[in-house]
């Protein structure tokens, strides 16, 4: 049970742009049978000109929904998935009776891509909301600024 | 006579063709890039729109390969009468049929809306990227789709250059454009979808008029996408009848103990008074001021025995006994 959280940014979890003002902050999430809802928030400076937001995720077993929230809370796009672990099998040999072209028929993949020019100051979110899942989400945000910032995933 | 034989042959083979391309169900072409994509095109069932972007086994109704000349079908006479939204999808080599890719050069999915009384055939034969340049023939509520995606997709090209203020007006004009959309499409599933790309949710609370003639409009639509959105929008659907009804029943019993009270103290104490002389009503309204018969005597300037008088047939008239229920009446008046 519960998340474990990775970070990877140059080896800690913040940091100062260099030259271009280009930034890359990953974060991995691992979950394990979890259901907590969770909330990632990047703080967005004014002098962001653009934000690029992937999201990459994974899951053996549950339902997973992911959200990217403006700091007003406006959604900016969304997906869910579900596992076929987490409903009674049916009508599996469908699936599998093409197999070859898939290796995992009971997972789920979801990833969603945004982009959002001059992006609104303020804190943006990742609202993840697991159900009984377990897998792995990888989430990617690249900003462009002005201005160096400082960045820290909270 | 052989050249005739060969043109009603070549008629033949072309109504042939024909009749086999206007077959209800959905057909397609597409190209994949055959390394990185798998040959299954994966259909699924969308019973809301707050599902479209919702990717579950039990939402897939059935898998086309797709052969090597990238063509793929579907029946479709299991699916309910109306108009459905429906995903197509693709999955990449290795990957489970639940695997939804959205946004960016490699989305895997295309909406479209089928009935399974026509045909719907979706072309995606550009080398671009996966559904990017699709081309659809038979039922026409697709290209419709096509229209509303093409405007929803300039919410991602204000440019970053602009003020903030700018791009939320241009974003602003962009929700108009798609609810003017709605607002006159004749296809009530198609105008749900524009709608649901007009960040209706955070509208409607401000543009309440607009709902209401839309919900007015598509009143009789009882597809399961409609009541999904009626829900939505409580204040309109939900509070509007039951405030309405709750309004109407408070003013129903309120006017129902108006008209008992009235009929019961108010006229009967007034049509009372109306048998009483000029005489006897002055007397009467000393009387509720709680005078004495002297008092009463000394202020009309008349004998104590024809005051006792009025007061006799006072009480007679008004069926009363004291001057305890004179003041009781008083009250009443």
């Amino acid at each position: 049970m519960g998340i474990t959280l990775l970070f990877s940014f140059l080896g800690i979890n913040s940091g100062i742009a260099q030259g271009d003002h280009k930034y890359d902050v990953q974060k991995q999430i691992k979950l394990n049978n979890e259901s907590e809802m969770q909330e990632i928030i990047l703080p967005v400076k004014d002098s962001v000109n653009s934000l690029t937001i992937l999201v990459q995720s994974n899951i053996q077993v549950g339902d997973l929904t992911l959200e990217i929230l403006d700091p007003k809370g406006d959604k900016h796009g969304y997906f869910s998935i579900g596992s076929q672990l987490s409903t009674p099998i049916k009508n599996k040999s469908k699936y599998q009776g093409k197999s070859g072209y898939y290796s995992n028929p009971d997972k789920a993949n979801g990833s969603l891509s945004r982009t959002i020019n001059k992006p609104q100051e303020g804190d943006w979110k990742i609202k993840i909301l697991p159900k009984d899942a377990t897998g792995t989400i990888n989430i990617d945000f690249a900003q462009k600024s002005l201005a160096p910032v400082f960045i820290i995933l909270k | 006579m052989y050249n005739k034989i060969k043109a009603l042959l070549f008629i033949l083979v072309i109504v042939f063709n024909q009749s086999l391309k206007s077959q209800p169900g959905i057909r397609g072409q597409i190209i994949i890039d055959s390394t990185l994509w798998a040959p299954v095109v994966y259909l699924s069932y969308i019973t809301d729109f707050d599902k479209m972007y919702t990717l579950k086994y039990e939402m897939i109704l059935d898998t086309a390969h797709i052969n090597k000349n990238g063509g793929f079908s579907f029946s479709t006479d299991y699916l309910p009468e109306g108009d459905n939204l429906l995903r197509v999808h693709i999955c990449k080599k290795k990957s489970p049929p639940v695997s939804l890719i959205i946004g960016g050069d490699e989305e895997n999915y295309l909406f479209i809306i089928v009935n399974k009384k026509f045909h719907t055939i979706i072309l995606d034969t550009s080398k671009t990227g996966i559904f990017k340049n699709v081309r659809f023939e038979g039922y026409y509520p697709n290209r419709m789709l096509q229209q509303i995606d093409e405007i929803a997709s300039y919410l991602d090209s204000t440019s970053f250059n602009e003020p903030q203020i700018k791009n939320e007006l241009i974003h602003n004009a962009i929700f108009e454009k798609l609810r003017n959309f709605a607002d006159t499409c004749s296809n009530p599933v198609v105008s749900l979808y524009a709608l649901n790309k007009s960040n209706f949710e955070k509208n409607y609370p401000v543009n309440q008029v607009f709902y209401k003639k839309f919900l007015s409009k598509w009143r009789r639509e009882r597809s399961t996408y409609f009541n999904a959105f009626r829900k939505k929008i409580p204040i309109l659907e939900r509070h509007g009848i039951w405030l309405n009804i709750l309004v109407a029943g408070i003013f129903l019993v309120l006017g129902f103990v108006l008209s008992w009270a009235y009929f019961k103290f108010y006229r009967k104490t007034h049509n009372l008074l109306g048998k009483l002389s000029i005489q006897e009503r002055k007397v009467f309204a000393l009387l509720m001021q709680g005078k004495s018969n002297k008092e009463i005597s000394e202020i009309l300037n008349i004998g104590l025995s024809t005051v006792k008088s009025h007061v006799n047939s006072i009480y007679s008239k008004l069926e009363i006994n004291s001057r305890k229920e004179v003041l009781n009446l008083s009250t009443q008046i």
